[in-house]
């Protein structure tokens, strides 16, 4: 089986974001990917702190800024994306993209 | 002299689906395509806009843009007109940024951007009334003074505020009109790729703006109230309730439609008798205003009811906003095959017609996609296919009795038509996607807009506007065409036996006529695919457009009737058409949906072919395009068709 060579950059980049974060100082310890967080909870949102792709760019300036209050409030039917409320608006977004945000739980 | 001065410019700049083209529709009285969707306006418009001191100036609306930092080249058109770009330079713009404001905080962003560029600049609060409604007050005294620019409330749908604007706008064309030298100054520095940390300074900056400005009237904190999309987006309802959509509005299409249709055909039998007792048996005059023109062309006016209802669908899907709910559930299927998410709409507006929907595509980022979704969106059935499926269904399905009693066979191969457009479409942007135009899958981000009752006047304008238009195509494209195919199914004409002629004779001369000539040439070409030559001559004039072929059965039917008996409709001249060889009808179940198979994934369609050139830029796609469509056509009705005879049907 061949792995497309985008998949593999793809994979490379996340683990090298995931280092990234790893290396902040104030990481909370209840942080998770906005992918895996879980439906109809509200968290704070957190960046990686150098955003290169251009659609983490563009859901910054649609306003998943870090340290804004987001709130999951479902996935998409067989897989689909997720629909997330921020910053006053409604969104949705593809699990891939979602997977480059984190969400800090409040407790 | 300065009555011969270029007017000045108005530019509407804003957050797609925050009511530029409404407001605009509202100031120039023009009457411009708007839904609730985000990214509808893809390309600027201008129009006129009389002020209260009589001074007249230009307003243009820009699609919309989250950010001065373009991605699509939607987004480029507004960010060179923000800039100047567009137009001659001498013109000054007076740059109003609409702003949404249920959604104050995320449009301010693209504000912050805009007032960097130091140039004129004006704020307009639309949805005003739903902010009211949300009970939330906005204090723009604050505001203005904070951002250092007029502001104004307004709402586009009940016109409140309208008057405040024209007068800030009538003020700033006084200035104009004292001050020599527009300042043009460009800033560049919005234009960069933002960095991540200026994207969240400019946030912090809009919050500081924000603080005091709104104000909540409602003292109570809001329970959580009921909300539509528990249900609609539900993992297992919201796909249910997208079907049963869907299938209503097949069984209305289907149901609805009929009634108005048989009016509108007896109607024309009947003027079209009137029309021929004028003119002597045997004029030519008369054979080709009756049997031409008016069978023609009224084969295809019947089907103004389909046509309408369709678009009360699609409006109220739009308008309501459910369109964007609908690409939210309909996603991993567009993902799965590698479409972007933004591809929904152009593919959806295929429905309508696939040239706005070809240039609908330039929300699409990445060019590659973009190109993927233009060679498939022709794939969706168009309206101008309806009027074939409409006289196959009812000629042939009609009699069938329902399903169950109470699905529609006849709604129910409509639907599947659609369908098979749909699967074709995906299937062909699949494997384009794996080996043509190879790239990452693209991403999904979409703004869900609140849910809104669609406004009745502005659905009945559009079903207007989509009935003039197929009339109007009716009467220069299809006209043109009947005329010539009555030309060519009369002459060359047999002189020898003109007193007498009975239906066989009939017969053998339109088959002898150049049409049929040409019918017969081509015949071979589809015999497998269950067509004759008489089909064949339809399928060759609809390449100039779908619909002609409806008028061309109707131009070869309303000669191929005796002149003794009474006319029949195009419908019972189907039915009745019989197989000289065999004796059987021509059209059976196999052959209608063998055709309405072709006819889904056959390109037959000029303007889609220009649009898709000038949307690409090269004549290699239209090409593609075209070859792809009619082999894929060909094959899958070959494939029904012998499929179907071998087992028997």
């Amino acid at each position: 089986m061949q792995i497309p060579p985008q998949a593999i950059s793809n994979q490379i980049n996340i683990l090298i974001m995931s280092i990234k974060t790893k290396m902040r100082p104030f990481r909370h310890p209840k942080e998770q990917r906005l992918s895996d967080f879980p439906c109809g909870k509200e968290g704070i949102l957190r960046t990686l702190p150098a955003p290169t792709s251009p659609e983490v760019l563009r859901l910054l300036e649609m306003g998943m800024v870090d340290g804004s209050l987001i709130k999951l409030l479902r996935r998409g039917p067989f897989g689909g994306p997720l629909h997330v409320a921020v910053c006053g608006t409604q969104l949705c977004l593809r699990q891939k993209e979602a997977a480059l945000f984190f969400v800090q739980w409040i407790d | 002299m300065d009555t011969f001065k270029i007017k000045p410019r108005v530019l509407l700049v804003g957050n797609p689906n925050a009511g530029k083209t409404m407001l605009f529709n509202r100031l120039t009285g023009l009457k411009a395509h708007v839904a609730n969707y985000p990214g509808i306006t893809v390309d600027l418009r201008e129009g006129n806009l009389n002020l209260p001191s009589k001074n007249q100036v230009c307003v243009v609306d820009l699609p919309g843009t989250y950010s001065l930092y373009s991605r699509s080249e939607d987004e480029t058109v507004t960010v060179k007109g923000v800039l100047g770009q567009l137009g001659p330079s001498s013109i000054s713009d007076l740059i109003v940024a609409v702003v949404d404001a249920t959604q104050l905080k995320r449009n301010l962003y693209l504000v912050s951007q805009l007032l960097d560029l130091k140039k004129p600049l004006l704020l307009a609060l639309t949805m005003m009334d739903e902010v009211q409604r949300q009970g939330i007050e906005i204090k723009t005294l604050l505001l203005s003074q904070r951002l250092s620019v007029p502001v104004v409330s307004l709402s586009s749908v009940t016109g409140v505020g309208i008057d405040a604007l024209l007068v800030e706008i009538d003020q700033w064309v006084k200035l104009q009109t004292a001050q020599v030298e527009p300042s043009r100054s460009t800033h560049s520095q919005t234009l960069h790729k933002p960095s991540a940390t200026d994207i969240t300074k400019r946030y912090q900056q809009i919050e500081v703006w924000l603080q005091g400005v709104l104000k909540n009237t409602i003292k109570t904190p809001k329970k959580k109230r009921f909300c539509a999309d528990d249900i609609l987006l539900h993992l297992f309802w919201g796909p249910i309730f997208l079907i049963l959509v869907f299938a209503v509005m097949f069984e209305s299409l289907f149901l609805g439609a009929t009634p108005f249709m048989n009016g509108i055909e007896n109607g024309i039998s009947y003027f079209s008798n009137i029309v021929r007792s004028f003119f002597p048996d045997d004029s030519l005059i008369g054979s080709l205003i009756t049997d031409g023109i008016i069978s023609g062309v009224g084969s295809v006016i019947v089907f103004i009811p389909l046509i309408a209802i369709l678009f009360l669908f699609i409006g109220v899907l739009e308008d309501s906003g459910y369109l964007a709910r609908a690409t939210f559930l309909l996603d991993r299927f567009m993902s799965k095959v590698g479409l972007s998410g933004r591809a929904f709409v152009p593919l959806l507006s295929g429905f309508a017609c696939a040239v706005p929907a070809i240039m609908a595509t330039r929300v699409i980022e990445s060019k590659k996609d973009r190109f993927v979704t233009i060679l498939v969106t022709p794939l969706m059935s168009c309206s101008a296919r309806l009027p074939i499926y409409g006289l196959l269904i009812a000629a042939v399905f009609a009699s069938a009795p329902p399903l169950w009693g109470f699905i529609e066979i006849g709604a129910l191969v409509m639907l599947s038509m659609y369908g098979i457009g749909i699967i074709a479409a995906f299937g062909v942007a699949a494997l384009l996607k794996r080996f043509v135009l190879k790239g990452p899958t693209p991403s999904l981000i979409l703004e869900l807009p609140p849910y809104r009752m669609p406004r009745w006047s502005s659905l009945a304008q559009n079903i207007w506007t989509r009935i003039w238009l197929f009339l109007r195509e009716a009467g220069t494209v299809i006209l043109a065409m009947t005329i010539i195919l009555w030309g060519l199914f009369t002459f060359p004409r047999n002189e020898t036996q003109q007193t007498t002629k009975n239906q066989s004779e009939i017969q053998a001369q339109i088959k002898n006529s150049y049409a049929g000539q040409l019918g017969q040439l081509i015949e071979p070409v589809v015999a497998p695919l269950g067509f004759d030559w008489k089909i064949s001559v339809g399928i060759l004039s609809s390449f100039a457009a779908r619909e002609v072929f409806v008028s061309t059965l109707g131009v070869m039917y309303g000669l191929g009737h005796s002149q003794d008996e009474t006319k029949m409709t195009l419908k019972e001249a189907i039915q009745n058409d019989i197989n000289p060889q065999t004796g059987k009808p021509v059209y059976t179940p196999l052959v209608a949906l063998s055709l309405m198979i072709f006819y889904s994934l056959a390109m037959q369609c000029m303007s889609t072919l220009a649009a898709t050139k000038k949307e690409t830029k090269s004549w290699r796609w239209p090409a593609f395009q075209f070859s792809y469509m009619t082999v894929l056509a060909w094959l899958c009705s070959f494939a029904l068709f012998q499929a179907g005879s071998a087992l028997g049907f």
